[in-house]
Order: C-alpha cells, then structure tokens, then sequence
C-alpha cells in the first residue's frame, strides 16, 4: 500500500500542528516516528490511518485520493490498515475472544474462519487461559497484547502503532518486534511513533522525525 | 452473523420499553375507539337511513288512503312495507298511557313503516306519497343520523389528534432515548469505525437490539389494553362483548403496526443523524 500524503494542513483551532505536510510512503518497510511531545505523532497516526480528516490537503492510496465523503470507501480502506492505539480501546462489553474477532466480524468472515484466526492470534498471545475474561480483568500488558492481536488479525496492508512499548516488559517487546519484522517480510508496513529515540535508533530502520511542523526522513 | 449482534448493547433498555408499551397502550384504545365509532356510524347509517315512517291521520277515508300510498310503494322501489295493525299500535300507546287507559274509541292513525330500496331516495317517496295523500305525515331516521354523524366526525378527528399526539411524544421520547443511547456508546461507535465498519453495520447492532425490545414492549401494551376493552365490553354488555365484527382485530392491527414503525423510525433517523457525525 502506498500512501501519500499532499500539502497537509491540520489544526485543532486556532493551533496548527501541520502547516503544509509533504510525506510519501512507497517502500515496505518498519518507521519509526519520533519527535518532541505534542508535536504531531499521534495526528500524523491518526491521519495516516483515515481516523482524521486534514483541515486542507490531500492523502492519496495507492494513487487515488481518499473521498471523506464517500464512507462506504472510507470503510475499506481502513479494513486495510491496523491501528494500534495508545490506550487500547477494546470494547468493554465484549471478552477477550470477541474483542479480537471484531474486525474479521466486520469484514463479514465466515464464522468458523474466525474462530481460526482468533484462537491463533490468542495462541500467539499468551493469553490461552484469559480467552472469555473481560478487558477489565486484564492487566494494562496483556489489554495491549490484545489491542496488537486484533489490528493484526485482519492481516492489514499497514499497521500504524501509537506508543506500541509504553505497557510492555523487554521480553513482550522483543516477541512483538520479531513478529512486526516478520509482517513486514509478508509485505506489510508499519509504522510505529515513540517518544523514544534510542530505542528507535537501536532498531537500525527508517526513521520519521516530525520537527518544525513537517517529517523528515533520516 | 447478520442477524446476530456482534457487540452486546447493555443499554438501559427499561425506559425505552414502557415509553413504547405505554404509547402501544394508548394508540390500541385510541384506535379501538376510533374504528369502533367509525364501524358503529357506518352500521347505523346503513340500517336506519331509509327507512320511513308514514303516518296517515284518522279520517272517514283513511283506508283509501292507505291503499293508496301501500300501491304506490309496492311500484316505486320501498321494500320491508309494514303497516302496524290496531293491537301493536295500542301496545305502544299502553307504555306511555298505562294498561287501564281504554283505548278503543281512541281516533288512531294508520302507520306504516317502509324502507327505501338503493335506487330510491326517501325525498323521492315523499314527494310522490304527498301527491296522492297530501294529509300524510313523515318521519324518518334523518334527523337523528345527522347528529350521530357529527358526534362521530368530532369523535373521529379527537382519535385523530390523540393519534397524532401520541406518535409525536412516542418520536421525541424514542429520538432522545436513541440519542442517549448513542452517547453513552460513543466511544464504542468510534472504534468501530476505525476498524472499519460501515455505519449500516452499526447501525444494524442497535436495531438488533431496539426490534425485539419493540415487538416486546409494543405487544404487552396491546396485550393489555385488549384486556381493558374486553373487561369494560364485558361488564357493559356481557352478550356482545362490546365489539362487532373485526374491530378490535383492526385496533390492535394499527396500534402493534403503528408503535413498531414509529420506534424504529425515530431510532434509525436518530442514528442516522449520530453516525455521520461519526462517519468522517
């Protein structure tokens, strides 16, 4: 999947966050993206992952410019891209199982394809014995661990993750990199934001740096 | 999956269910009343519109008279011609005047009762009888069904305006009471749309939820009020019950049909207006 971002423009209010963005993705590949505290990160997720619509601009998809106004479109690209957010949102009404299942659920799968998939994703997890508890009976770990399961269940063309090591131990972190690499090998892209550049340097991939209200790329 | 709801909604569903039973309540006793009145004026109209009562005023040649007018209604369309002999005519009089009141020497008129056939009118046999015996006097049911119609066009349009008003407070009720709903599932609404729902999908995981919450609620108010109207049929009449024909059926028809389209109408419009606030 390619996207491209066109003279982006976003503000909340009065407060610009980009002025005039400029950013291409082409290459599959793991970014990391950096920058100071509220300079942009989460925006920038938010607007590669169709959750935000720039104040001016444009984004394009494979080429063809994403229409805010036609949502049953809007709907099928996002089915294309995993997010994981920063502060989980699973759906508290729904267990453990359920919560990884949604997405197949709404691409309308087949059932029994679905119990497939999840019970891997959950085998993948760690989290075999917690399958019918509740997101509220989990640890802050394991509810990312599940946030993670269910982006990648659907097997996305991009996974944008927000924060994705802020919850996890170095072990969890490791297994989870090990399986990103392992996406990206199948053509999958990812791009994860973090407020720490070490770790991020330490990783030896592209970097995307949000500074003066533009990406660069080192 | 698709009638299955994918996400289990633990809405307080408590108020939205006696709002839709009580207005489903209402409109079965509204629209019982107002099909009842309707069927009732139709049944009296039918019935007692042409009928005439002609009466011939005691004379020397009141007879002649009277074959008169009896041949000119066997020919000009009345069916159902009866002339009420002296001894029937004598019962009427005992039940005003009293069993010792002697009535033979009384001057008594001759009456007879006809029925205007569906090619006659009654203006047209009371213009030709009153040629023939201009002394003959008329009454008919006329007079009586003018009233009872205007009683039951006021009845008619007082159900019409409690329809309207019920529909109206059941639409607001049901819009906030989605409204809320919504709010409270907003964070919900949002995730899945970033997964990728349409908001069709998600809007079919509420309708999921509010349908049998309104056939449920809808029915027992129905329930109930059938209840209501057979007891007060009952103690009123305890033969008829109060009820003729499909009367009752029909209210129950209208209000079920009525309370189940406007709730969901109401909760798909709110949603509608909720998820294209989402929708972007």
């Amino acid at each position: 999947m390619i996207i491209e971002l066109k003279n982006i423009r976003f503000n909340f209010g009065s407060h610009h966050i980009f002025k005039s963005l400029n950013l291409k993705i082409n290459t599959t590949n793991l970014y990391f993206l950096t920058g100071a505290n509220s300079s942009g990160k989460t925006v920038l997720l938010k607007l590669l992952g169709l959750q935000l619509k720039p104040s001016g601009g444009q984004i394009l998809i494979d080429d063809k410019v994403v229409n805010y106004n036609n949502i049953k479109e809007l709907a099928k690209l996002r089915q294309k891209i995993g997010f994981i957010f920063d502060e989980h949102k699973l759906l508290t009404d729904l267990n453990v199982f359920d919560n990884i299942a949604l997405p197949l659920r709404i691409m309308g799968e087949n059932e029994r394809k679905v119990r497939e998939k999840t019970n891997s994703m959950i085998e993948w997890s760690g989290l075999k014995d917690k399958t019918r508890k509740m997101p509220n009976e989990l640890s802050s770990s394991e509810q990312k661990l599940i946030s993670i399961a269910r982006s990648i269940i659907k097997r996305p063309q991009i996974i944008l993750a927000d924060e994705l090591t802020k919850d996890l131990d170095s072990q969890t972190n490791q297994r989870i990199m090990l399986l990103l690499h392992e996406l990206v090998k199948q053509n999958t892209t990812v791009v994860l934001s973090t407020h720490d550049h070490t770790w991020a340097n330490n990783h030896k991939q592209p970097i995307l740096i949000i500074k003066d209200h533009n990406v660069h790329l080192s | 999956m698709f009638f299955k709801p994918v996400i289990p909604l633990k809405f307080g569903s408590k108020f939205l269910g006696l709002i839709i039973l009580f207005t489903a309540f209402l409109a079965t006793l509204t629209a019982f009343a107002g099909v009842f009145t309707l069927n009732l004026t139709a049944r009296w109209e039918k019935e007692l519109a042409n009928q005439i009562v002609i009466e011939i005023p005691f004379s020397s040649n009141m007879q002649y008279e009277a074959e008169k007018v009896l041949t000119y209604l066997q020919t000009n369309n009345a069916s159902n011609i009866h002339v009420l002999k002296t001894e029937e005519q004598v019962n009427l009089l005992t039940k005003w005047l009293g069993s010792n009141f002697d009535t033979s020497n009384l001057p008594l008129p001759i009456i007879i009762e006809a029925e205007a056939k569906k090619t006659a009118t009654l203006t047209d046999l009371k213009t030709g009888i009153t040629i023939l015996v201009p002394s003959a006097e008329f009454s008919s049911n006329q007079d009586a069904l003018k009233e009872l119609k205007k009683i039951a066009t006021t009845t008619k349009w007082a159900m019409l305006s409690a329809l309207f008003t019920l529909i109206t407070t059941l639409s607001i009720a049901i819009f906030f009471a989605s409204n809320s709903i919504f709010m409270a599932y907003s964070e919900e609404i949002e995730t899945l749309f970033i997964l990728g729902a349409t908001p069709f999908y998600i809007l079919r995981q509420f309708i999921l939820k509010i349908v049998p919450l309104a056939l449920k609620n809808s029915g027992t108010g129905a329930i109930v009020a059938s209840l209501v109207i057979f007891t007060g049929g009952f103690i009123v009449d305890k033969s008829t019950l109060l009820l003729g024909g499909y009367d009752m059926l029909y209210a129950i028809i209208i209000a079920l049909g009525g309370t189940i389209i406007i709730t969901l109408s109401a909760a798909i419009y709110c949603a509608n207006n909720f998820l294209k606030h989402f929708a972007r």
